[in-house]
């Protein structure tokens, strides 16, 4: 029989990832990519989280049995900050890196939190890479995603990566909603990547996919994206 | 932290009311996570960035911030002592508005900067446009140029913060690995296999994490044992799905003791085949990888086409499947017979229907379609699928068509 075949559907996440993709891509951002299973080194002390931090303890990351050293990543800066540190040593600044990709906390699971899930990180260095700049990706990025009439906001924040650190908020219809962390990159970071932190300035951000998800269809549980269940493949 | 609004404004006369009060704290400090109503009080519930745990955690601390994010003057020798009592030593940072304009990307004026200085109580000298801060001893945060441009950004307002695209003629470089990763799904997707994503944990393996909260302890060497959970719940939603034969795949990472490694599995709940990327991507040509990267540029296909669209969640309960096929004259189409039935199926009709058999002989033309029934709300019983499925049959029967 000749019957033509049924393209196949697209897992809802992947459509978000890889349109998140394209959009940076067209802003001059590269892709990167990186290992699932991170050095302590990457994961947190490059990106100037403190030894006592709580965001190291077990009951928040997944650290590797039997390998001293090694965790789960849990976001996708560990890639981020790997990225600019090689395209320092190649010579490539100004750089700019989107790294999307599964990453890993220790907690217990309900509709909002899953064990595993998916960050859109990016990272830009330059000369003059400014905060400005910063505000101007964000806004692009979610106009192209979704919508024109998004607006967003910025609130003081705090991340051991960043300084100035900020929240950001988007707004579409009438609601504003958290959305990611944001901020221009700490001179210790951009030492930790080899790069002079004197010369060289940027920005870096974490979106959650998941989130991204949930704003963009309503999907009213993030475990469902893990199940293997075609009935998320609706769009 | 808890912090009264009575109290508050004991310190700071002029305190602005509860909620511009809250407002300014959200946006030039610190998350407002509660405000309590408690007779004619209000307790705030402060949530106090880590960074600042060593003076804004204490009352003067809280006290000091709100004076300078709102403006109000509060009781400046007193609550100076109380904090000096903190510890830490007194340090400077020498910053200029040149440095202040780079990292920004807008332009504060010296008269601006000047005034959020005096607003934090910092003295400073200035030659030219460059300042010499003086911090005080309970503010260890604040080490160098980067922390001091938080600290004024935010009372000059991140809604000051002007929009700028970057100027930057940037050499983008081909990722590999993501490019791999595309061909290898767009191809299976051509090919007609469905997009599914698994759970990394499992309960064997060969790496195992310290502590978890589930009761999954190893990282999975393989996608297959995951999939083929995946086709058997799938297979069984067949219908529903619209599908006959349930394709999927996973491009996902599987780790071993020495590595880890990114896999393709693909097949049917009767076979599932895992290959690495690499392998699966070996005979690719050069002008399927050619096309994959200049997709990569493209602007997003679904961003526009999909803005709007809702996701349906499916019904919890089982759903009951009816097939219906009839006799028509050749001349008629499918699409007639799907807008009768359609039209008559009531609202428990969970998806089209759709036409799973089309044959024709000596001028008459044979349909089957498949119609599932589903409530969104409890178990369907036979008889109230029947009752749709007779009307449907009575409607075609006097249209003409003869029922087989």
């Amino acid at each position: 029989m000749n019957e033509e075949i049924k393209k196949g559907t697209e897992h809802p996440l992947s459509m978000i990832m890889n349109d998140s993709v394209k959009i940076f891509s067209d802003l001059g951002f590269e892709v990167a990519t990186g290992p699932e299973l991170e050095s302590e080194w990457y994961n947190f002390d490059a990106l100037n989280v403190p030894a006592g931090h709580p965001a190291r303890t077990m009951q928040d990351t997944f650290w590797i049995k039997d390998r001293k050293g090694e965790v789960l990543r849990t976001h996708m800066t560990g890639t981020s900050v790997r990225s600019i540190e090689k395209a320092g040593k190649e010579g490539r600044i100004p750089c700019a890196f989107v790294s999307i990709g599964k990453v890993f906390r220790n907690e217990s699971t309900d509709a909002g939190h899953e064990m595993q899930f998916h960050q859109i990180d990016g990272i830009m260095v330059g000369e003059n890479v400014t905060m400005a700049n910063l505000k101007f990706v964000l806004l692009e990025f979610f106009k192209r995603l979704l919508g024109e009439n998004v607006e967003i906001r910025l609130r003081p924040s705090f991340f051991p990566f960043v300084e100035p650190g900020v929240e950001v908020d988007i707004k579409v219809g009438e609601k504003w909603m958290e959305m990611l962390g944001a901020g221009m990159i700490h001179p210790i970071v951009l030492e930790h990547a080899g790069i002079d932190p004197k010369k060289y300035q940027g920005f870096a951000f974490g979106i959650g996919a998941d989130r991204l998800l949930v704003t963009k269809y309503g999907i009213p549980d993030v475990r469902f994206s893990y199940q293997g269940d075609l009935r998320l493949n609706q769009f | 932290m808890k912090i009264s609004y009575n109290k508050l404004k004991s310190y700071i006369p002029t305190l602005p009311e509860v909620n511009n009060l809250t407002q300014q704290i959200i946006f030039h400090a610190f998350e407002v996570e509660e405000i309590e109503k408690q007779g004619d009080d209000y307790m705030l519930d402060i949530k106090v960035l880590p960074d600042r745990a060593f003076d804004a955690k204490t009352e003067e601390g809280m006290v000091k911030e709100i004076s300078v994010i709102t403006g109000e003057p509060c009781d400046k020798e007193k609550i100076t002592e109380a904090l000096n009592k903190l510890g830490g030593t007194e340090h400077t940072i020498v910053i200029s508005t040149d440095e202040i304009e780079k990292k920004l990307g807008i332009a504060i004026t010296e008269d601006a900067i000047e005034k959020i200085f005096e607003r934090f109580w910092y003295p400073y000298t200035k030659e030219g446009n460059i300042f010499n801060v003086a911090l005080p001893s309970y503010r260890p945060d604040l080490i160098g140029t980067h922390d001091l441009i938080d600290e004024i950004i935010r009372i000059h307002g991140y809604e000051n913060l002007l929009v700028k695209k970057p100027e930057i003629d940037f050499k983008i470089q081909t990722n590999e690995v993501y490019a791999k990763i595309q061909y290898a799904r767009n191809k299976l997707l051509s090919e007609g296999y469905n997009e599914v994503m698994t759970y990394s944990f499992c309960n064997k393996g060969e790496v195992s994490v310290l502590a978890s909260a589930s009761d999954k302890n190893f990282l999975r060497t393989n996608l297959s044992d995951g999939m083929k959970e995946s086709a058997n719940l799938n297979t069984l939603n067949a219908p529903i799905l619209g599908l006959d034969t349930v394709k999927i795949f996973e491009v996902g990472t599987v780790f071993f003791k020495d590595r880890e490694e990114i896999r393709v599995a693909y097949g049917d709940k009767k076979k599932i085949t895992e290959v690495t990327l690499d392998e699966y991507c070996k005979e690719a040509s050069p002008d399927a990888f050619a096309q994959v990267l200049g997709s990569l540029s493209a602007q997003p296909d679904h961003s526009q086409k999909h803005t709007g669209s809702a996701f349906a969640m499916w019904s919890l309960y089982p759903f009951i499947t009816r097939d219906i096929a009839l006799w028509a004259d050749e001349s008629v189409e499918s699409a007639q017979i799907l807008e009768i039935i359609k039209e008559n199926a009531g609202e428990l009709l969970a998806r089209p229907p759709r036409l799973f058999d089309t044959f024709k002989k000596e001028g008459k033309v044979s349909y089957g379609f498949r119609l599932v029934f589903q409530s969104k709300d409890k178990t369907l019983t036979d008889e109230e699928v029947s009752i749709p499925m007779a009307k449907i049959t009575e409607k075609l029967v006097s249209n003409g068509f003869v029922i087989r």
